[in-house]
């Protein structure tokens, strides 16, 4: 049936306009002026007419009416009414723009203070086109500062001073500020000499007169003279709004719908607002008495304050200078119920309460498919989808009306497509209405199987957190999902509670299911890699199948092969390993026969890759093989799977868990599409469910206790390491110990100390790893990966370990010792928190202290970090949202500002992405394309391979759809991997290279130079190509490169804020240490990517590493390091001596030239002289300095009464002078590379300077500038600029992320970078940045701040243009420009001439 | 030549210093020995064909007391005379190391059969 097209469109709110209301709109939106300041008649309790509750405003009581409309308490929508203020009050809300305009008018004649030229650029300035909200700003402030400059009015000569806050709602005007005005102002205050010759006691307030009160009146009457173009130069836009508008003359009052009475046996409750009305209604009318009776000034002053405050609290309560009354609960104003969390826009308006929706526990259920989700039926039975019947779905729906609400498969509501009437089906005849059911009727029916289900667990940290399922009705109560899912939403079944919500159009169902839906999410956007894949058990499961030593005979296999799928699979047996004495199978083939059930199937694996605990064979046992293959790793630790057959590898974490790009999952998907992997997965879910539960695999005591051996083994290790450290301590305490760089004795002891313990028990985890059986179940997990790691098992076996607090040993909690326990000064492992004991064994009473205390710092950190980090990510979601691909891939925000031409320079998506953020992985489409294509045939020879591929690259299928730089690679591959590989091989046989043709060669030509057959073999057994080969990894290249290619409309801004702030939820560990330098810490983890994104100043760990000209040479660096770090002259002074005579006194300095030349420093006492002069504190004039070359002195010559005192100040500080290198370093330390960098080859020193001052480190002597880097990216973009600035924050956070072993396409990270660096300025993710990279009133608001943005909007007459995500949705309109919103029609607008303005339009 | 071979040793208990006698065999039949690499595609079909009722291209089994099937997956990639091939049986590996003169009938990708006799 074809729906009928409405005539008109549907509404979308394209705009929306701030601007001011004034009076006269107050007035005329209102019913009636609120004169009464009762609420209710004394005597039957009904609201007072004209009262602030009158019925004229609508009721909140259910059996009365609104006297304005007759409607009810839920239909009446609410009438307004006015208070008429006697005296004008500021606006608490505008209160900083009244002040500002104030400071920039003159206060006579209200005018801007501006000359007439600087008048006309600014108002050219402003009246600019498309001015942005960040530009706006800064005109306004330099318009403000330059008129506030200005004392004499250049249009009325009058004078102007300083206007500024005093008080909580006073402004004055400090008239004669400014010292050329002091005659002025002499002269007005000789105009009061008569009135303080009559009256004595004036002339004592006459300096109080001088501060000019501007008092709302006067201001109000300044405002209305500003012109509208003076209003233009002030920032505002006089169409919406004008200055006198910020003060207020009348209120308006609002429905009482919005501030609802409570009542409660008799009394009623009242609302804060109400409240405050009925107070602003009492001081008004207590003024209009005292006016009109001639009260006291005094008195109507009092008033007027009281008026200004009740005003003022009515909009904000939260007033700074104005004190809370203790003890009673805050006043809620609107300020308050905009503001936070719970607020209008962040509580009702950016999130809202849905229906068909709910929330129960989850366990979990390895039979249903990865995609699934078990819904009890009791909540299958609420939640409903409105379907329409159609001639297909008739009988169906026809039965669920019958069965009604509470049998299952049946219908809660049926809507009739005719009349639009809806009928309730838990009453009445259901089966008159079953068979009344006609085509285009709407049925409510409760979910069913294959229904579309959006799944989600809080806190929703990126989008896997909500994924689409298809539902599956099943009995109890609890919500059911695969446990391959727990990963991405970060679920486990101790308790979690998950959310279901059903999408209610086709169109929503549609959407969920090609986006959202799990399949289509097996990988994150972060990096590429598979999330979803087997855990724990499954991953057991797999590796024991897997060990070499597992046999089946074909009962037990084909029993296996029947666990993994549902009955309706067919399965072909491989042929047995073993024929002979018995058919066996090997668990291995288990996993063949997994991934390519039968010879129909034809996912081909192709994969070689290292298992989780790679072991590396040792080449001493196969003395024959010239570099062993990694396939004989001892462990099995390498997997080889060639055409869905795995030839060697156990199944681990690695092959089938989550994280890698290489497992078996992952390679599905890349080849094979989503729908095989997931298929896989059931399959393994299944599988390993069925199987482990019938195998058995528990833990028990006897799995942590210690053999003999590893006990003693144990035991002799942390012997020797106490002694070990016993040996250090005396050492140090004897001053024996040589010190680290940048150490001194006692870190280096620490440092020592603690490599030492910490080895002791990566040793000890070894010797467990070799000592316990290979079925000890704990050393499985760990080895597997499925649960655990080494360590946690020798913790339990062997012995638990240093314990570790802020990153140090556990500090002294009494006086010299961590415990009572211990003698003092203690320095030994067990006194230092080390727990010798193992779980298994016990630990003593200090131990257990020791690692309770070790415990809780775990539990904190984690308590805050979470906190923390959910902050970090909604403000860097809140800055990226809107950033979207448009059709020509450039990055845009919703403004249309560009943020990148090009997504992540090459245009692909990180998700999609198969090798290291590159869309192919060679080696691998090679193997595969090897694997699959046909091997039998002629094999190419390295010529036409070459030819080949260029052919091919050049046709349009490749140069329409792939960039230039793509195929270059593609072809690099091809000629070095295959081409020249084919040729070395064919040379070491002594055939002909043949790499490239030759005119003299014709089709007999024996390229081969008559090789032997078993040359011919062994070069095509190492090295041959056929074209089908060729051709097949050709087209792999071009569909993989094609597919990655990001689509236009991603969103690819909140995917990047996720990508980033996801993981940062996971950093555990303050700090870290610095490669190579024990002393010299970065701050890491959370805290440092909070301080890269905020764009601080100051950082607590500003590092810069400096390439030195000479890298090779010690002393060279020694002599750079000197010039950079400070000198204190105390370090170079032998001696400080005070000389004192009766005709002078000096301090004598003799410097210690042997020590400057130890030092290496290019120190003379010259220089000496000169850095103490320019040392401001001490205030040494030059010539007070004499210098003794010849004695090495310098005399400090002091004069003056108080010499003494003067000279012994001067002697404390003369020692901390600096007198050479830079202030700001705080220190520099020389480090020898670990490896080969862009900066230097390993062996290289470099100098690593703590503190600021990149551009003085840079122009210094002996260090390459422009090979010098700082961590601080403010001061990266101050001395080298924007570029650089953007260059840092992307490099410092992949640093930070890759340091805590967690990788992030940089894709995402440049995204970052851009969008902290596009304006040409760095502005960090706070609300300030934020701040100032968007321009929507709404965003703005909905993230920090809320008030300040919307006041400003309407003082300003800001429009917002409801393009971006967080205003879409505050609208309810469809996110605009991003995803599925983006593809519109584009057809030229039809002319129609401007209307005619009405007459009378205005008084509308 | 060298070896090296993964094989239950519950099934074919082998201690140091026992000899065994060993076959390589890319088919199981006596006939026409081993075909080699280039056999035609309807032999090719039937080699990776197994029937569990134990008919089919049989024979060669009856001499050896273990016997194990798998296939010839890797060469090494060196340039030198002396080749090393990798097979493997269900993830028990086989490699053979020697000149590539006596490898010749080694091909990748062909199944392989472990012929094992004391």
């Amino acid at each position: 049936m074809k729906e009928t097209v409405p005539s008109e469109a549907p509404k979308v709110i394209k705009q929306l306009q701030f601007s001011l209301l004034n009076a006269q709109d107050t007035v005329k939106i209102s019913e009636f002026q609120v004169t009464h300041r009762d609420l209710y008649t004394p005597t039957d309790r009904l609201p007072v007419k004209d009262g602030v509750l009158d019925r004229r405003l609508g009721t909140t009581e259910k059996n009365a009416f609104c006297e304005t409309c007759g409607l009810n308490s839920v239909d009446c929508v609410g009438h307004y009414a006015y208070i008429k203020l006697v005296v004008p009050v500021f606006h608490i809300g505008y209160f900083k723009h009244t002040i500002a305009i104030l400071q920039a008018i003159c206060k006579t004649c209200a005018r801007v203070l501006l000359e007439e030229p600087d008048r006309r650029t600014y108002l050219k300035r402003f009246r600019r086109p498309g001015l942005e909200n960040i530009h706006r700003q800064a005109l306004c402030k330099q318009v403000n500062t330059m008129a506030r400059k200005v004392v004499y009015c250049p249009y009325c000569s009058a004078t102007n001073g300083a206007v500024k806050k005093a008080g909580v709602l006073k402004i004055i005007h400090d008239k004669f500020r400014a010292k050329k005005t002091a005659d002025e102002m002499e002269k007005w205050k000789r105009t009061f000499a008569p009135a303080v010759e009559a009256q004595k006691e004036l002339g004592m307030y006459l300096n109080k007169a001088i501060h000019e009160d501007l008092n709302p009146l006067k201001t109000l009457d300044l405002f209305k003279r500003i012109s509208d173009e003076d209003c233009e130069l002030l920032g505002l836009r006089p169409d919406f709004g004008r200055p006198e508008e910020y003060i207020w003359q009348y209120i308006s009052v609002p429905p009482v719908c919005i501030r609802p009475s409570v009542a409660q046996d008799g009394a009623s409750n009242e609302d804060d607002l109400t409240v405050k009305l009925t107070e602003i209604v009492f001081t008004n009318a207590l003024i209009k008495q005292g006016l009109s009776k001639g009260a006291p000034t005094a008195q109507f002053m009092e008033h007027w304050e009281f008026l200004q405050l009740s005003v003022a609290m009515y909009i904000n309560s939260e007033l700074p200078g104005v004190p809370s009354q203790a003890g009673q609960k805050p006043m809620r104003g609107f300020v308050q119920r905009l503001k936070g969390k719970q607020g209008r826009f962040r509580g009702n308006l950016s999130g809202k309460r849905v229906d068909f929706s709910g929330r129960t526990v989850i366990s979990p259920d390895p039979n249903l498919r990865i995609d699934e989700v078990a819904v009890p039926e009791r909540v299958a039975k609420i939640l409903t989808y409105p379907e329409r019947v159609t001639s297909h779905n008739i009988d169906g729906l026809k039965q669920a009306v019958r069965n009604g609400c509470d049998v299952h498969p049946g219908a809660n509501y049926v809507t009739a497509g005719s009349s639009g009437f809806k009928k309730f089906l838990k009453f009445g005849n259901r089966n008159a209405v079953a068979d009344s059911l006609r085509i285009g009727d709407v049925v409510e029916r409760h979910i069913i199987n294959g229904d579309i289900a959006l799944f989600n667990r809080q806190p929703s940290l990126h989008k896997l957190s909500i994924m689409c399922h298809r539902v599956k009705v099943r009995p109890w109560r609890s919500f059911r999902l695969n446990e391959c899912v727990c990963g991405p939403y970060n679920a486990d079944f101790d308790g979690d509670e998950m959310n279901l919500h059903v999408p209610q159009t086709e169109e929503a169902r549609t959407e969920a299911l090609e986006l959202m839906s799990v399949t289509h999410n097996l990988v994150t956007p972060r990096n590429g890699e598979p999330v979803i894949a087997a855990i724990q058990d499954f991953i057991t499961a797999s590796y024991l199948m897997t060990r070499k030593d597992t046999f089946f005979d074909r009962r037990q296999f084909t029993q296996i092969c029947c666990y993994f799928a549902d009955a309706d699979l067919q399965i072909d047996i491989p042929p047995p390993t073993i024929w002979k004495p018995i058919r066996l199978w090997t668990g291995k083939q288990i996993f063949n026969v997994l991934m390519r059930p039968n010879k129909k199937s034809n996912v081909f694996v192709n994969v070689e890759c290292k298992c989780n605990k790679p072991e590396k064979l040792k080449p001493e046992h196969y003395p024959s093989i010239k570099d062993p293959a990694p396939d004989l790793s001892p462990n099995d630790a390498w997997l080889v799977i060639v055409n869905s057959e795995v030839m060697c590898g156990v199944m681990d974490k690695a092959i089938v868990g989550s994280g890698k790009k290489k497992s078996i999952f992952g390679i599905i998907m890349r080849d094979y599409g989503p729908h095989e992997a997931a298929a896989a997965m059931n399959r393994v879910a299944k599988l390993c469910a069925r199987w482990l539960a019938n195998f058995g695999f528990s833990l028990g005591i006897n799995d942590v206790i210690p053999g003999p051996i590893l006990a003693s083994k144990k035991n002799q290790m942390v012997e020797a390491a106490y002694a070990e450290c016993t040996n250090l301590i005396t050492q140090a305490k004897k001053g024996k110990l040589e010190n680290k760089p940048g150490c001194n004795q006692e870190q280096t002891l620490e440092a020592m100390i603690s490599g030492i313990l910490s080895r002791v028990r990566d040793k000890v985890g070894d010797i467990c790893m070799q000592e316990l059986s290979r079925h000890n179940a704990p050393l499985i997990m760990a080895t597997c990966g499925s649960k655990g790691s080494v360590i946690n098992v020798s913790q339990m076996v062997a012995c638990v370990g240093q314990q570790i607090i802020a990153g140090h040993r556990v500090p002294d909690g009494f006086q010299d010792r961590s415990l009572p326990h211990f003698p003092k000064k203690s320095k030994e492992p067990p006194s230092k928190g080390f727990v010798r004991n193992s779980f298994f064994s016990g630990l003593l009473p200090t131990e257990f202290l020791f690692h309770a205390i070790s415990g809780r710092e775990g539990l904190v950190d984690t308590a805050v970090k979470t906190a923390e980090t959910g902050y970090m990510q909604r403000r860097l979601m809140k800055a990226l949202e809107d950033l979207t691909t448009q059709y020509d891939l450039s990055v845009r925000n919703s403004t249309g500002g560009v943020v990148q031409f090009r997504y992540g320079d090459d245009g692909l998506d990180p998700a999609c992405l198969e090798g290291d953020a590159q869309p192919v992985e060679f080696e691998r489409a090679w193997t595969h394309a090897l694997a699959i294509g046909n091997r039998r045939g002629r094999g190419l020879l390295p010529f036409e391979i070459v030819e080949l591929v260029d052919l091919e690259l050049k046709k349009p299928k490749f140069t329409s759809e792939c960039t230039p730089a793509y195929l270059d690679t593609i072809r690099d591959f091809v000629v070095q991997h295959i081409a020249h590989h084919l040729a070395t091989m064919r040379k070491s046989q002594g055939m002909f290279e043949a790499l490239e043709r030759s005119d003299e060669w014709d089709c007999d030509t024996d390229l081969s130079m008559g090789a032997s057959a078993a040359s011919k073999a062994i070069v095509d057994n190492k090295a041959k190509v056929t074209e089908s080969q060729l051709q097949h990894f050709l087209a792999l290249c071009w569909q993989k490169y094609v597919k990655a290619r990001i689509e236009p409309g991603s969103t690819v801004g909140a995917v990047g804020a996720q990508s980033i702030g996801e993981p940062g939820t996971q950093m555990t560990l303050k700090t870290f240490h610095f490669a190579g330098v024990a002393s010299m810490n970065v701050t890491l983890g959370v805290p440092r990517i909070k301080e890269i994104i905020n764009a601080s100043k100051t950082i607590s760990t500003p590092i810069i590493s400096c390439k030195l000209v000479t890298p090779n040479s010690e002393p060279s660096a020694r002599i750079v390091k000197g010039r950079l770090e400070k000198t204190h002259l105390g370090d170079i002074a032998a001696v400080f001596e005070e000389a004192w005579a009766p005709e002078y006194t000096y301090i004598g300095v003799i410097i210690d030239m042997d020590t400057i030349r130890k030092l290496q420093l290019e120190l003379t006492l010259d220089d000496i002289k000169w850095a103490i002069v320019a040392t401001r504190k001490l205030k040494i004039k030059q010539e007070s300095i004499t210098v003794i070359p010849r004695r090495n002195r310098l005399r400090i010559y002091i004069d003056g009464t108080d010499k003494y005192y003067k000279l012994r100040e001067l002697k404390r500080v003369l020692s901390d002078v600096v007198v050479k290198g830079v202030p700001t370093i705080q220190r520099a330390v020389i480090n020898i590379k670990e490896k080969d960098d862009a900066k230097g080859k390993k062996g290289d020193k470099e100098l690593l300077v703590e503190g600021y001052g990149l551009q003085k480190v840079m122009t210094t002597e002996g260090i390459v500038g422009e090979a010098t880097t700082s961590n601080h990216v403010i001061e990266s973009a101050k001395v080298l600029g924007i570029e650089a600035a953007r260059r840092t924050i992307i490099d410092e956070i992949q640093y930070t992320m890759q340091s805590h072993g967690m990788s992030i396409d940089p894709r995402h990270v440049m995204l970052l970078g851009d969008v902290m660096s596009y304006k040409g300025e760095v502005l960090g993710i706070t609300r300030f940045g934020v701040a100032k990279m968007k321009d929507s009133v709404l965003m703005l608001a909905s993230f920090e701040k809320t008030t300040d943005h919307l006041f400003d909007a309407a003082a300003f007459g800001k429009n917002d243009s409801i393009a971006g995500v967080s205003e879409s949705i505050i609208m309810g309109n469809a996110a605009a420009n991003c995803g599925t919103s983006m593809p519109a029609l584009f057809s030229p607008s039809p002319h129609i001439s401007k209307p005619r303005k009405l007459l009378f339009e205005y008084a509308l | 030549m060298d070896l090296t071979l993964d094989y239950n040793i519950e099934l074919f208990p082998l201690a140091n210093g026992d000899s065994f006698a060993m076959a390589l065999a890319s088919s199981l039949s006596r006939d026409g020995g081993a075909p080699t690499a280039d056999g035609e595609d309807g032999e090719d079909k039937d080699r990776d064909v197994w029937r569990p009722d134990g008919k089919g291209r049989r024979g060669l089994e009856e001499d050896y007391d273990y016997v194990m099937y798998g296939k010839v997956y890797k060469f090494d990639t060196g340039s030198s005379d002396v080749v090393t091939a990798y097979a493997s049986f269900g993830g028990l590996l086989l490699s053979i190391t020697g000149s590539y003169r006596h490898l010749t009938n080694v091909v990748l990708g062909d199944p392989v059969y472990v012929l094992l006799r004391k």
